[in-house]
């Protein structure tokens, strides 16, 4: 609370933030460099998420699909007219003459994803719980059947490899402040305060005047889009994509995310993004020399039980430490006559 | 004919087998203090959720303010004036109670998406309008003590106070009030019922309050009627309905139903 002003806050953290994307830069080699990217990658993923997730309480599995689409999208745009004649020879002209800086492919990538977040999202959420689950699931596995499916766009099976690696540590930075920024806004607004009213309890939102299919669309979309852009940034970090990229166990590692995080909190699902990978990437080498593969997954799932019997609200509940949601206490004057 | 507020005919609700409610008709006048009860599973609630558009009929017609909203969806019934509070209560628990208050304005203040991102001025008045708006209800209710706590945490009286001062925010022509003083002691009780009528008196509403302990309203309706079976039994001032022969039967001739026992 020692912070007089707590708009100085956040011009402050993202400068620190900035000034720390200059440091690893600077002196980090590419290894660790790369791992950093994932954590940002995954900070935007489970923080879009929860969105969906965690503020309106849809519990959605679809989050890899959309990254696949912004991806795909992303990729066919970005990939070089020449490398697009010999690897996608069957490309419509118009598309294989596009040769996008990374920017605006992140941007349509990520629309892409919204508009069949749109699409689907009518349908789809009007199921309640794990029917809706289950939907977004099938989303995600129609999303990965399509794209083997369409070998003109996407070369099936094999996928797309040798991409510009052009996803760098600023790139990432600039969408995780984004991210960030659009959700707490949201949040801290009325529209957000719609989408949690939704999660507390439909029927008394819709009976204050909350327009559910709307609200419970916008989120989604809202959330889609951004997994679009991380699927943009993840292919040109990993410089290839494959439809076996975008995977249940993915989907199931960003809801893990989003409810160690505490469902709502979006310092909870960046705080969980970064620790979930760090464990992942630190226990791979050590996975790698015992041979045992599957032990980072192992200690995840543990972590997410001991989590639900301990901590069932997850790390930060629903809420933001107070520190960055001073909100100015008006006085309690006095109580009306009832 | 001029001031009909609300008006129902030939309400049918059937959910598969059962039929909650049959020929029910209602017609509420502008600005009375109407009086709905009934022994438990009457079909009360059924009415509420019919009026607000909650669930829909299987037949018969529902008009307010000469709209016909047989089918229109329960937030666009709230838009017309149309607020209610549950018999069984349904905050936003894990919310603040001004938060809880907050939500009630998003229809009538809310932006959209682009304006909240791009921080307009517009936004931000709104912002600071639906804060204001909240904690005036608040005031006025008498919870502005719990502005910062979370609904969840608050005892049960002030919790139907929360849902009360919510549905008040909506800005409403017509409240609906579903057993508000449920699982609340005598003392309690008397409490909510003088803030009901102080709100009646104050606002310039019409509300149908829905109680299925008939002492409680008799003394504050002008008309009551008298649901049993899904079925309308009696309709009149509180006298006659207190003598009428049917609604002794349905209410003493048969074993009481326990209280408050569902949703
Ligand atoms: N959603 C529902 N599904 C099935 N039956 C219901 C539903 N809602 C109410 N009922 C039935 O309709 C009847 C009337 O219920 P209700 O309107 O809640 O009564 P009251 O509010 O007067 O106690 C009861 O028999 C109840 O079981
Ligand atoms: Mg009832």
């Amino acid at each position: 609370m020692e912070l007089k002003n707590t708009k100085l806050f956040f011009p402050i953290l993202i400068a620190s933030g900035a000034l720390l994307v200059f440091l690893m830069r600077a002196f980090m080699n590419d290894y660790i460099l790369i791992i950093v990217n994932f954590v940002g990658i995954n900070i935007i993923l489970a923080v879009s998420l929860n969105l969906t997730n965690g503020f309106t309480g849809l519990f959605s599995l679809g989050h890899p699909g959309f990254m696949a689409v912004g991806g795909y999208v992303a990729a066919i745009l970005i990939f070089p007219a020449a490398r697009k004649e010999m690897l996608l020879p069957e490309l419509p002209r118009w598309l294989a003459m596009q040769q996008w800086p990374l920017l605006p492919a992140l941007i349509l990538g990520g629309l892409c994803a919204a508009l069949i977040a749109l699409i689907i999202g009518f349908p789809v959420l009007r199921l309640k719980g794990h029917y809706l689950a289950v939907a977004t699931l099938g989303f995600l596995i129609i999303v990965r059947v399509l794209i083997t499916n369409m070998e003109k766009y996407t070369r099936g099976p094999l996928g797309l490899n040798g991409l510009p690696s052009l996803t760098n540590l600023w790139w990432v930075f600039l969408w995780v402040v984004i991210t960030i920024y659009v959700s707490w806004k949201i949040k801290h607004a009325s529209l957000g305060r719609s989408m949690l009213a939704i999660r507390e309890n439909a029927m008394a939102a819709e009976c204050l005047g909350i327009a559910l299919a709307k609200t419970r669309i916008t989120a989604f979309v809202i959330g889609a889009f951004f997994a679009g852009v991380a699927g943009g940034l993840w292919a040109h970090l990993v410089t290839a994509i494959t439809p076996t990229s975008f995977s249940i166990l993915m989907a199931f590692s960003l809801v893990v995310m989003v409810v160690i995080g505490g469902t709502g909190s979006i310092t909870g699902a960046a705080l969980a993004a970064i620790l979930l990978t760090l464990v992942v990437e630190i226990l791979r080498p050590l996975e790698e020399f015992l041979g045992a593969y599957g032990i980072s997954e192992i200690i995840i799932a543990i972590g997410l039980l001991a989590i639900l019997i301990f901590r069932p609200r997850g790390l930060f509940g629903s809420s933001e430490p107070s520190f960055l949601v001073k909100r100015k206490k008006t006085p309690q004057g006095s109580e009306a006559g009832i | 004919m001029s001031n009909k507020l609300l008006h129902a005919e030939k309400l049918c609700k059937k959910f598969g087998g059962v039929t909650a409610l049959e020929d029910y008709n209602l017609t509420l006048e502008e600005g009375e203090l109407f009086g709905l009860i009934g022994p438990n599973g009457a079909g009360k609630t059924t009415v509420f959720n019919l009026f607000t558009g909650v669930i829909h009929s299987t037949s018969g017609n529902i008009f307010f303010k000469g709209h016909d909203v047989t089918r229109s969806r329960a937030d666009k019934n709230t838009s017309l004036g149309i607020a209610r509070t549950f018999q069984n209560i349904r905050l936003f628990e894990d919310l603040t109670v001004l938060d809880n208050i907050k939500i009630a304005f998003h229809m009538h203040y809310g932006r959209g998406l682009f304006p909240t991102l791009l921080n307009l001025p517009g936004f931000r008045r709104t912002e600071r309008e639906i804060e204001a708006h909240s904690l005036e209800i608040m005031n006025f209710i008498g919870i502005l003590n719990y502005q910062d706590e979370l609904a969840r945490n608050l005892p049960y009286g002030d919790q139907r106070k929360v849902e009360l001062a919510r549905a008040l925010a909506t800005d409403p022509k017509l409240i609906l009030l579903d057993e508000p003083t449920a699982g609340l002691n005598p003392k309690e009780t008397e409490k909510v019922m003088k803030t009901i009528t102080y709100i009646f008196e104050h606002n310039k509403l019409t509300i149908l309050l829905v109680e299925h302990d008939m002492k409680v309203i008799m003394g504050i309706c002008r008309r009551i009627q008298v649901l049993d079976q899904g079925k309308v039994l009696a309709l009149g001032t509180p006298d006659e309905i207190k003598r009428d022969q049917k609604v002794i039967e349905a209410y003493l001739g048969k074993p009481r139903a326990k209280r408050n026992s569902h949703a």
